[in-house]
């Protein structure tokens, strides 16, 4: 059940039409079942799955507080240790299995051919569970947390097993944290008509990006990345392309991401935000402060830090850094394309630490101000080019095909520009205008979200004003969404991970 | 909270009401909408039901059959119309009509629903059937009860199905005043066709028959219960048509059936010796009739019904003076093209669905006696056709009379243009342009162009000579030089 179906919209209708009607101590029980409910419609076989995770996250969790509680202090530590390492391996060990066993088998038949020897006939055919990238992260930050004494254990394993697997998140996150989800699951949630009414404004704006804005990208990017013959001699093509796929990422991934955070909100539960407009960033640093931030927090909470962060050597710092980029990379997925595109965004943060002492050589040199537009706009350029750049790979099914389509970069077409031959790569001239419309509206909205919450401020226009912005958004979504029958963008990118 | 809350279902009921429109700009319309026509048909006014497919919008003809016996009928058809949305429009349309008898065309319980199971075709023709009828909770509990429907999504929120039109540029002006339109369907689901094309006439009979399809049984079941439970008598038939073997063999399964469940079966392949049916003039094609086909099963309907119930002659009760009117118009659409008195084409032209567009010069001055409705119709006076160089153009639509005396006139009527120009050149004497599609015949005198604003197209185009009696002209080339 695709979040942006219809079936995702009546569900999501009776889950919060019913969950009103039980009493407030007990609505959770409803999202418990309606959680389960939900994955299972995905595939009915991976609910033992999230059920083990659950379980094992939940239960060290127990050993660890009841070994804090029992144990002498010098054997705590190596017990809580082993404890931890235990769960780490069972929860890391069945993302490793399912997403990375063929990866790893393909690989190690390429070393083994070098050597003339003969090649691994075995390949994992099971499907990969939705969202087992999310929920496993999800899961962990319990152990972690009560590990580092940050919280408490809950006692209610289903109170637990809501954490895990609350519909909205499930899928794709935003991933959250257990000191702030559990707290959320055990207070109730009063019916709040402005709370339900802004988080279906959210959902509503969630369903514009992904539909109108994202899969309206993606017809004109996979004709161009997925041909070769194309994207080796696309020239301005595999300009567009580019930047297109930079956008669509971002479209399709806060799109997903506000309708899970304004279904959560209906039902009066907070989940962190994950997109702070990060293409307005100055730095590459900046920017992933400000993109995907429950994973880029995660990694620096649970791995950078532990790693030691930026408080060891210059050495050490910058293999830090890389090792952090790598490893989200391979989160991403399991081919060297995910991994080439970590290391070239660790790559720029080297390079920008680096430039750091330089910048401050020519900073009394300059005769420009460093808050002026021009410079902030020249920043914000760079950054937006890196970006799009090193996403080339990430879009790429092979390395091969991203060098190729580099490549293609240089490949000079300005005549593309002349007739229609634009438009002849699935985007028609009025599907173009309404790209940009849509993009255009998307600017004006996050220019507005800079001084505030955007929902305030529709909620002191008149009625008429909030009816009609609201229902221009419903049938804008409506009639220029892509969706429908033989249309197949509705998958979210994130999804697949 | 209680502003709020009212405020919210406020927002819901108009937020329905748009999604409704929104659906009714975006649905297919076809000559047939039955959902949509029926709705606009005063509450409880239909007496008897045609249902089935474009085999019964070609082949029964309720205007007939209104003309004959004063029997309120209306065709309940769209094309292509699988089994199961008959029975879901019969369903549906009984919560707006209670009709004492109602007739369904068989050709939906034969093979013909293998092409339409599981296959485009039967998803795009069950769209045509149900789109038409608003969304509700019985709707959605019917669409959710029928197994054949695949796409229920779909079928409940049309949108999904449509919404590409928009930017597909499928949509013209009628598609988004369709919401707005209370335009009846004034010929009552039939579909008017004068195409002729000659049909072997079947094999005799067969004896044998054939099973009817599991899911067309168990469908035609369904009708039958639904009938009987709202206590209306059903009658099951079929339109004459060339037919296999197969086909034939199937019908006398169908009548099998019929006898089991005590429904009368009228086959009209049996009957094509007693209602004078012609192989080689009826038939618009292997399947379908013509309007002449049409008016021989029409009036062997007229006299089942009058001989078999009890249905009250409407033509003179005032509620059903609108039936009149719609048959006037049909007699119209039927006629217009065979009308050569100039007076008569005139008063054939107080209809409010044409639109017609008349130039004349000078030389109708020649022959006043005759041209005399012509220019009461028009309002104009005879001192303003002696003063025109050029001509007059006079524009009716509905009541509207607009004439012009400067060889100039543009009128809109939706997304349709009329330009139309006198004197343009030595040759050009009258130019009527319909969409930029010159209509006029050009000839001396004067020349019509009919307009049906319901079917969109050109009814008749004519010319009146400046000959005594004004004489009719259709083909030009029957005009010496």
């Amino acid at each position: 059940m695709q979040l942006t179906s219809f079936s995702y919209l009546v569900f999501f209708l009776i889950v919060s039409s019913v969950y009103f009607l039980f009493p407030s101590k007990y609505r959770w029980t409803w999202l418990l079942l309606s959680s389960y409910v939900f994955y299972g419609l995905w595939n009915v076989n991976s609910i033992g799955l999230l059920l083990i995770v659950t379980i094992t996250t939940w239960y060290s969790g127990y050993l660890l507080n009841t070994t804090n509680k029992i144990s002498k202090k010098s054997n705590q530590s190596v017990r809580q240790k082993g404890i931890l390492a235990a769960c780490i391996f069972v929860n890391i060990g069945i993302l490793i299995l399912f997403k990375y066993s063929n990866f790893a088998i393909y690989n190690l038949n390429r070393i083994l051919r070098i050597g003339h020897i003969p090649a691994i006939q075995f390949t994992v055919n099971w499907i990969m569970p939705v969202g087992i990238s999310f929920f496993i992260l999800q899961a962990l930050t319990y152990t972690f947390d009560i590990y580092r004494g940050k919280i408490i254990p809950e006692k209610n394993l289903l109170k637990y097993a809501l954490f895990v697997s609350f519909f909205p998140q499930i899928l794709s996150g935003p991933i959250g944290r257990a000191k702030n989800m559990l707290p959320q699951i055990s207070s109730s949630h009063s019916f709040d008509f402005d709370r339900i009414k802004h988080g279906l404004w959210r959902m509503l704006w969630g369903f514009f990006q992904k539909m109108v804005i994202g899969d309206r990208l993606s017809i004109f990017i996979a004709p161009v990345f997925d041909d070769p013959v194309v994207s080796q001699h696309g020239g301005i093509l595999n300009w567009i392309a580019m930047i297109f796929f930079g956008l669509q990422i971002y479209y399709d991934f806060a799109g997903y991401s506000n309708i899970a955070i304004g279904a959560a909100q209906v039902f009066g539960y907070s989940i962190p935000v994950n997109f702070l407009r990060p293409y307005f960033s100055k730095s590459v640093v900046e920017f992933w402060k400000r993109w995907h931030i429950s994973l880029t927090s995660w990694f620096r909470d649970y791995l950078y830090i532990p790693l030691g962060g930026n408080r060891v050597s210059k050495t050490r710092h910058a293999v830090n850094i890389l090792v952090v980029f790598l490893v989200s990379g391979l989160w991403h997925g399991a081919n060297w394309t995910f991994v080439v595109w970590g290391l070239l965004n660790g790559l720029y943060q080297l390079i920008e630490l680096s430039m750091k002492p330089v910048l401050q050589w020519i900073a009394p040199k300059r005769t420009f101000r460093l808050d002026s537009f021009g410079w902030k706009s020249l920043r914000v350029l760079s950054v937006f080019f890196l970006i799009d750049f090193a996403w080339i790979f990430f879009r790429s099914r092979t390395i091969h095909e991203a060098f190729g389509f580099i490549r293609g970069l240089f490949y000079f077409n300005p005549q593309i520009f002349l007739g229609d031959s634009l438009y002849q790569f699935g985007l028609d001239r009025i599907n173009m205008q309404i790209l940009l419309i849509g993009l255009v509206i998307s600017i004006m909205i996050s220019w507005l979200q800079r001084t505030g919450s955007l929902c305030e401020k529709i909620d002191h226009q008149p009625f008429w004003f909030r009816w009609a912005v609201l229902l221009t958004g419903i049938f804008a979504i409506l009639l220029l969404g892509i969706y429908g029958p033989n249309v197949d963008t509705s998958q979210f990118i994130y999804t697949k991970f | 909270m209680t502003k709020k809350l009212v405020s919210a279902i406020l927002f819901s009921v108009l937020l329905y009401y748009s999604f409704q429109m929104v659906n009714d700009m975006l649905f297919i319309k076809t000559e047939a909408n039955a959902a949509k026509d029926l709705v606009l048909e005063p509450k409880n006014s239909i007496d008897v039901f045609f249902l089935g497919t474009s085999h019964v919008y070609c082949g029964v003809n309720p205007l007939e059959i209104w003309k004959q016996t004063g029997i309120a009928s209306f065709s309940l058809v769209t094309n292509r119309q699988p089994i199961w949305a008959s029975y879901l429009l019969l369903k549906h349309s009984l919560k707006h009509q209670k009709p004492a008898v109602v007739f369904f065309d068989v050709l939906g319980a034969t093979d013909y629903i293998e092409g339409l199971m599981e296959s485009d075709r039967g998803i795009h023709a069950t769209h045509l059937a149900m789109d038409p009828i608003p969304l509700s909770f019985s709707k959605i509990v019917d669409v959710l009860q029928i197994d054949e429907i695949k796409n229920k999504q779909e079928m409940l929120f049309p949108v999904i199905y449509h919404h590409r039109r928009l930017l597909e540029n499928e949509l013209n002006f009628n598609d988004l005043l369709y919401p707005f339109s209370r335009n009846r369907n004034i010929q009552k689901g039939y579909v008017l066709s004068f195409k002729t094309e000659p049909q072997e006439r079947s094999a005799p009979h067969p004896t044998q028959s054939i099973h009817l399809h599991p899911t067309a049984e168990k469908y035609l079941k369904k009708i039958i219960e639904l009938c009987r439970e709202e206590n209306i008598p059903l009658i099951l038939f079929k339109t004459p048509a060339p037919s296999s073997d197969n086909l034939l063999m199937q019908l006398n399964g169908i009548g099998e059936l019929a006898a089991k469940f005590d429904i009368p079966w009228i086959d009209f392949n049996r009957l094509v010796d007693q209602i004078h049916l012609d192989y080689s003039t009826d038939f618009v094609d292997g399947g379908h009739l013509n309007v002449f086909g049409a008016k021989k099963v029409s009036a062997y309907f007229s006299q089942y019904l009058q001989e078999n119930f009890s249905l009250k002659d409407r033509r003179e009760d005032p509620k059903y003076a609108f039936w009149n009117d719609d048959a006037l118009h049909y007699d119209n659409r039927l006629n217009l093209q065979t009308t050569t008195f100039f007076s008569e084409y005139i008063r054939r032209l107080d209809d409010p669905h044409l639109i017609s567009v008349i130039t004349f010069d000078q030389s109708v001055m020649d022959h006043q006696e005759y041209f005399q409705e012509g220019k009461q119709r028009c309002e104009v006076e005879s001192s303003e056709i002696k003063n025109s160089s050029n001509g007059l153009i006079c524009v009716i639509d509905a009541e509207k009379v607009m004439n012009s005396t400067s060889g100039y006139f543009i009128h809109y009527a939706n997304d349709t243009i009329f330009n139309v120009a006198l004197g343009i050149s030595e040759d050009t004497k009258s130019s009527i342009l319909i969409n930029q599609i010159e209509q006029s015949l050009n000839m001396a005198g004067v020349n019509i162009v009919v307009y049906d604003k319901d079917t969109q197209t050109v009814l008749d185009r004519v010319a009146f000579l400046p000959t005594d009696e004004l004489q009719a002209i259709r083909d030009p080339s029957e005009v010496n030089p």
